[in-house]
């Protein structure tokens, strides 16, 4: 037992078997919760992610991260939103201009990975349009969405994993 | 002592690397033209399946492509009971057309992330509690295939407001 003494001369003396207890049922519970999993992945500070009940875990990083305040593209700020919205100036045809150039570099670097990767003798002939994953916040509207759907488009991504918070962890 | 000293690093440790929130993804296509050709033959007369979400409503609008056409239009309001009651109604469809397994969606600028991923999940997520789907194996099918195939009410969803 541990005891403690004060000037006045008493001992106090500390019962560690309740904490013991508390610390065996809080190890076991975080070890049923640990997680092997490589792609774990910290979501943005500045977002809250809407709640699903889909059964697809993530399994990917997401490249594409649209918090309250900016749109970023692998950890980069390319926009600024203006009370939400993308500001005028920063979108031509519809899409999101600095995320469409963004993309279309990360879409040439999959590009030039792929013909490295490829089988010489498979009968592959073109590399399968891309995917992306996308982070964002619950109380964006589709508008955002859209327009960076749009600039995904143009630089030749057409499935978007959107990421979202499952009720319960696995 | 020593085993409370193993005790309190290893509780540091996990609560330092837990995951306390699930993270999932939907996953959805967007149109785009392709100049390769077509190389799957399209049935003659298929039923096409589109779902437009506004702030207030989502309405289903369902179809054949040839005659007779047989169009339905069903609108269910935003609140979680409808929500619920439009998966009903899209488990019925995905039972009586099991060919069809794409629905196309159009959604207003308005509307939340948050709602769009909400009606997202009551067309693409198969809840353990629905009953199971009649769709018949296709011949030569992989078991693996069929089962994810099972999983989803329809696996792919098309968001049709995307575009030029």
């Amino acid at each position: 037992m541990a005891s403690a003494g004060g000037d006045s001369g008493e001992s106090l003396s500390l019962n560690l078997t309740p904490m013991l207890d508390i610390f065996s049922i809080l190890v076991t519970f975080l070890l049923m919760s640990y997680s092997t999993d490589p792609t774990n992945h910290d979501v943005d500070a500045n977002l809250e992610l809407p709640d699903s009940v889909t059964l697809v875990n993530m399994d990917e990083i997401p490249s594409i991260v649209v918090n309250r305040k900016e749109i970023l593209i692998n950890n980069k700020s390319v926009v600024v939103l203006d009370n939400g919205k993308v500001p005028a100036s920063d979108i031509q045809q519809g899409a999101v201009f600095p995320v469409y150039k963004a993309l279309l570099e990360i879409a040439e670097t999959n590009k030039k990975a792929a013909e490295v990767l490829r089988n010489p003798a498979s009968d592959e002939k073109k590399a399968k349009p891309g995917e992306i994953t996308i982070e964002m916040d619950k109380k964006h509207n589709f508008e955002i969405l859209r327009r960076v759907m749009l600039a995904g488009q143009q630089a030749e991504f057409i499935t978007f994993k959107l990421l979202v918070a499952k009720p319960g962890v696995d | 002592m020593p085993f409370i000293d193993i005790f309190s690093m290893l509780n540091t440790f996990l609560l330092v690397s837990a995951a306390f929130l699930g993270l999932g993804i939907v996953e959805v296509q967007i149109p785009f033209l392709s100049n390769s050709p077509d190389l799957k033959e399209q049935p003659q007369r298929s039923y096409s399946l589109r779902i437009d979400i506004n702030e207030n409503e989502i309405i289903t609008t369902g179809q054949w492509t040839a005659e007779p056409i047989e169009k339905s239009e069903t609108k269910y309001q935003t609140t979680d009971a409808d929500i619920a009651r439009f998966h009903t109604d899209l488990i019925a469809i995905r039972n009586k057309v099991p060919e069809n397994d794409k629905v196309t969606v159009y959604i207003e600028d308005k509307v939340l992330y948050e709602q769009t991923v909400k009606v997202l999940d009551a067309i693409k997520t198969l809840n353990p509690k629905d009953p199971p789907l009649t769709i018949p194996a296709t011949a030569g099918e992989d078991p693996a295939k069929a089962k994810i195939k099972q999983s989803y009410l329809f696996d792919k969803v098309v968001i049709g407001s995307v575009i030029l």
